[in-house]
């Protein structure tokens, strides 16, 4: 039994860590079906195994890039919102805060610092930037995040970046800028 | 001697049962002493409310208009002039149809029921069915009966953390707790006496019911937190009170003093709705005749986001034609163009889209969304380009 034990205590973190691999130098990485690419900060590891590429320093918990083209249906699905490709930024971006707010996972003490015209792969986005409180299960930290997103012909397009306000948010914002503006709509070269 | 029976070990069960035996005089051995006295009893539920109240100060939900309280407090000290000096309105910050009282004396009125009512009477009719509750001691009374407060809080919580949030453990000690049917029809009496000795119209407080039960209808509230209680009991109580004035001869309605004293906190909630996206509350509270008129220039054009935000069948033409209404009575109200552009620009109406997003821009070249117009404005011309 404590053998059993020590060995499923051995084997979780590495389970929580299948899948994520280190960023090489230079070198563009793209998610799914190879629908967009991107270029991550040397350093990092990356997951790019599900619909999502997410990335990560020091752990999901204290800073984690995220990019996704989710199938307008499901993007907004909480908040109960309809988009299509034609949506306005100004438009996702309320239907962004909104969805922020709905559903199981909604956060609490949400107070948008800023809501401003972006672009992202090229066309036209909304970049908002939340504070907000992480549901006390998460542990309720201060929390920081900016969403940069657009209508694509195949679903929505969010890059978001989410950290705890101390420290973290503010020491890596600048690389999630790099990473949203390195999005483009093509494959990643093999 | 270890006896086994069908049912197991008889010596076991002997012992656990002796044990459970001693277990429970020991307990009431030990809590012996601890049967609180009422002195007690009130000062605890008083010590906590404070507690509280003072929560709700420091988290900034008071909304702070020293001469919208002091409106307030005339015409509570009109409802309970033998109480004057004790029993203190405030204004809170919160956008819901509702009022409360705590056991200290102290009655909060959300700004968002000073947008719902129309006249000094309906005030009068909330803060004297609140007063009742004072009068009547019913939060000591509630305690008493429940015999904890743990139990009345946990009940609570569940059902009003969600909806009213800010105010967390004062819902527990306030009148928003829940009240037998026995006090609320206590308070409602007293409410009611009040109100027609001070001169009211006593068709008022039916008329606050109505309008409440309405509301919870319409936005197809089910657990309603409101002061009083739900949808079904709303209507049996609006027909109790219109009972009561029946036989009553016709008071005061005070509705421009009212409404003067009020509006600046109405329109606040009004934006605050606005700004939580809520599109069935704004209709719930402007689609009624002269209620837009009221807000000029603001309430039409919520009127429409309410519309868009809201989003159900034929919602999108009922919204283009309140931002219509909006620009030809207020022409130079430059938030009805900003919507108006950006639903034209969402139906394809590139031309007029552009049309009005430029007037917007012109009218308020520094409001927050400018930037969004701006952007909208180079997209859809590049469009037209290809």
């Amino acid at each position: 039994m404590i053998r059993c034990i020590a060995t499923l205590a051995l084997l979780l973190p590495s389970l929580a860590f299948a899948g994520w691999e280190s960023v090489q130098a230079s070198k563009r990485v793209g998610c799914g079906k190879g629908d967009f690419s991107l270029q991550l900060p040397e350093t990092w590891l990356y997951d790019s195994s599900r619909h999502s590429l997410d990335a990560s320093h020091d752990g999901v918990g204290l800073n984690r890039i995220t990019v996704a083209i989710t199938p307008f249906k499901k993007t907004f699905k909480n908040a109960n919102k309809e988009v299509t490709s034609h949506s306005a930024p100004d438009d996702l971006a309320e239907d962004y805060i909104a969805e922020l707010q709905a559903g199981p996972n909604a956060v609490s003490d949400l107070v948008v610092v800023s809501n401003e015209p972006a672009q992202l792969a090229g066309r036209p986005a909304f970049r908002v930037h939340v504070t907000y409180r992480a549901p006390a299960s998460a542990g309720g930290a201060a929390m920081e995040s900016v969403a940069i997103g657009t209508a694509l012909d195949s679903g929505v397009m969010l890059a978001t970046f989410e950290a705890p306000s101390i420290h973290y948010f503010a020491r890596w914002i600048r690389e999630f800028d790099a990473v949203a503006g390195s999005i483009t709509l093509l494959p990643p070269p093999k | 001697m270890r006896i086994e029976t069908p049912f197991g070990n008889l010596a076991r069960e002997r012992r656990r049962t002796l044990g459970g035996l001693l277990g429970t005089a020991l307990l009431s051995w030990a809590t012996r002493g601890y049967a609180i006295s009422e002195q007690d009893q009130r000062a605890r539920m008083l010590f906590a409310t404070r507690e509280q109240e003072t929560n709700l100060e420091a988290q900034g939900l008071l909304y702070g208009d020293i001469a919208l309280d002091a409106y307030l407090q005339s015409v509570m000290d009109r409802l309970y002039p033998e109480r004057q000096g004790e029993y203190r309105v405030r204004a809170l910050r919160d956008t819901e149809f509702n009022a409360f009282a705590v056991a200290t004396g102290h009655l909060y009125v959300f700004i968002g029921a000073l947008l719902r009512l129309r006249n000094e009477a309906e005030l009068a009719a909330v803060l004297g069915h609140e007063g009742g509750h004072l009068l009547g001691d019913h939060m000591y009374k509630r305690i008493v009966e429940s015999k904890s407060i743990a139990r009345i809080g946990s009940a609570l919580t569940l059902g009003l953390a969600t909806t009213l949030p800010g105010l967390g453990a004062l819902v527990n000690y306030s009148t928003m707790a829940g009240f037998s049917r026995d006090f609320e029809r206590d308070a409602d009496d007293i409410g009611f006496q009040r109100l027609t000795a001070a001169g009211y119209e006593p068709k008022a407080a039916a008329s606050v019911f109505d309008r409440l039960a309405r509301e919870v209808a319409d936005r197809k509230i089910k657990q309603a937190p409101y002061f009083f209680s739900d949808h079904p009991k709303l209507l049996e109580r609006a027909r109790h009170f219109q009972m009561l004035a029946a036989g009553c001869p016709a008071g005061d309605l005070r509705t421009g003093e009212f409404l003067a004293a009020t509006q600046t906190a109405s329109v606040a909630a009004l934006e605050k709705i606005h700004e939580h996206r809520d599109g069935a509350e704004l209709i719930a509270v402007l689609c009624d005749a002269g209620r837009t008129a009221q807000f000029a220039p603001i309430g039409e054009f919520l009127l429409g986001e309410g519309y868009r935000l809201r989003a159900a069948d034929g919602d999108e033409n009922r919204s283009l034609e309140q931002y219509a209404r909006s620009i030809e009575q207020y022409p130079h109200f430059a938030p009805a163009y900003g919507a108006r552009g950006r639903l034209r620009a969402r139906r394809g109406e590139h031309a007029a889209a552009i049309a009005d997003l430029e007037y917007f821009v012109m009218l308020a070249p520094t409001a927050p969304e400018t930037p969004f117009a701006r952007q909208t404005i180079d997209h859809l011309k590049q469009d037209s380009l290809q």
